[in-house]
């Protein structure tokens, strides 16, 4: 899907790229240090260089654990404790050019920053995310939830599980814990940047997942989030 | 976030890049919950909606209204604005109004046993007047 939008961009690049790039010049890190083909840096210019990112954000979990919210246990139960809660500096470039060089293949992800190549490994996943690689835990995005049913699902979510529910499923009549849950996903574990109030059927297949207990196969999760923002306008 | 880290593992420079640090603005805590719309209820978070409506509220204000008049009529016959006495005279006169409704209460119950009784006599009354009838005249005949 994302192949031929970007054969087509070559046509559009050879008018945008002369006005573009003055506009790098007073930038710290230069553009031929994020890409170094200089095909791929017009398409960078294009279309990633000033693409607007998700803010980032972390839980601040022992104000959660003051006023005995179950969302802590939760986060901790699916190894996940760690990165809901990591903070600090942010790249926002060397981000747009993770995404621009970002690609999946057989269920790996691979990237090139600076120069230097990136393999989503477990490494990486064990070592900077924190992710527990455990044999059981399940790709349930992939590999699904035995008995799980979306709307079933979101109705036990509910405050009022009787009120009618629309064409859209909405975070907003969501009880508390489960409110914070789809926030979290949406901000922090997979956050897609857009339709932040509804709830797709991958966030309820999470939220279900963690409520009860499943545990989780997070690098896949990631590896997926990753792939449909590269693949967002 | 990550992918940041990600970066910095991996050894990618970032000496000379352009950078931003999360603040606590960047932080869920309380405030996310209140763009969520719940708020503190007792020790817990509800929902904006969820709160006791207004109307409660307002059916709870009542009791608490008329204390300040009910104040005001203790006030005189204590004749010191002191808070303890006004709040032992206030004790005194709601253990006099509990005594005043067990009396009425008691009284009534009275007036129904009594009633009763009545209905009762005139009952056994009717029976026996009936009973005598039946004996000294085959009613069917009547009919």
């Amino acid at each position: 899907m994302a192949e031929p939008s970007r054969r087509k961009i070559p046509t559009r690049r050879r008018t945008a790229s002369c006005a573009s790039q003055p506009s790098t010049a007073p930038r710290t890190a230069s553009i031929e240090g994020w890409i170094s083909d200089e095909d791929r840096r017009f398409e960078f210019i294009t279309l990633w260089k000033d693409k607007p990112l998700i803010t980032p954000k972390c839980i601040q979990s022992q104000w959660f654990i003051n006023r005995h919210f179950t969302i802590p246990a939760f986060l901790a139960e699916q190894g996940v404790k760690f990165f809901t809660k990591m903070h600090g500096t942010y790249y926002p470039d060397l981000v747009r050019s993770f995404y621009f060089n970002y690609k999946f293949k057989d269920g790996v992800g691979f990237t090139k920053v600076k120069g230097v190549d990136i393999i989503l490994d477990d490494d990486i996943w064990e070592n900077v995310a924190q992710f527990p690689i455990d044999d059981g835990t399940s790709p349930i995005l992939t590999a699904g939830i035995e008995g799980f049913n979306r709307i079933f699902a979101y109705r036990s979510f509910m405050r009022r599980p009787n009120q009618e529910i629309g064409r859209q499923l909405l975070a907003g009549p969501l009880k508390v814990d489960e409110r914070l849950l789809h926030y979290l996903i949406v901000w922090i574990l997979c956050p897609r940047g857009t339709n932040d109030a509804q709830c797709s059927e991958a966030y309820l297949m999470i939220i279900y997942a963690m409520l009860n207990h499943i545990p989780i196969h997070w690098p896949s999760i990631i590896l997926y989030t990753m792939l449909k923002a590269k693949r967002l306008p | 976030m990550l992918i940041s880290r990600i970066c910095e593992y991996k050894g990618v420079n970032v000496s000379d890049e352009q950078s931003h640090k999360t603040t606590e603005a960047n932080k869920i805590a309380e405030n996310s919950l209140k763009q969520m719309k719940f708020i503190p209820f007792g020790n817990t978070y509800i929902h904006k909606d969820d709160m006791p409506s207004l109307d409660n509220e307002e059916e709870e204000n009542p009791p608490t209204a008329p204390i300040p008049p009910f104040d005001t009529n203790i006030r005189p016959s204590s004749g010191v604005g002191g808070s303890p006495s006004s709040l032992e005279d206030h004790i005194l006169n709601l253990n006099q109004r509990l005594e005043e409704f067990f009396l009425l209460s008691t009284h009534r119950h009275g007036e129904v046993t009594s009633l009763i009784r009545g209905l009762d006599s005139r009952i056994s009354n009717l029976e026996y007047k009936f009973d005598k009838y039946d004996e000294g005249d085959d009613m069917s005949q009547d009919f």
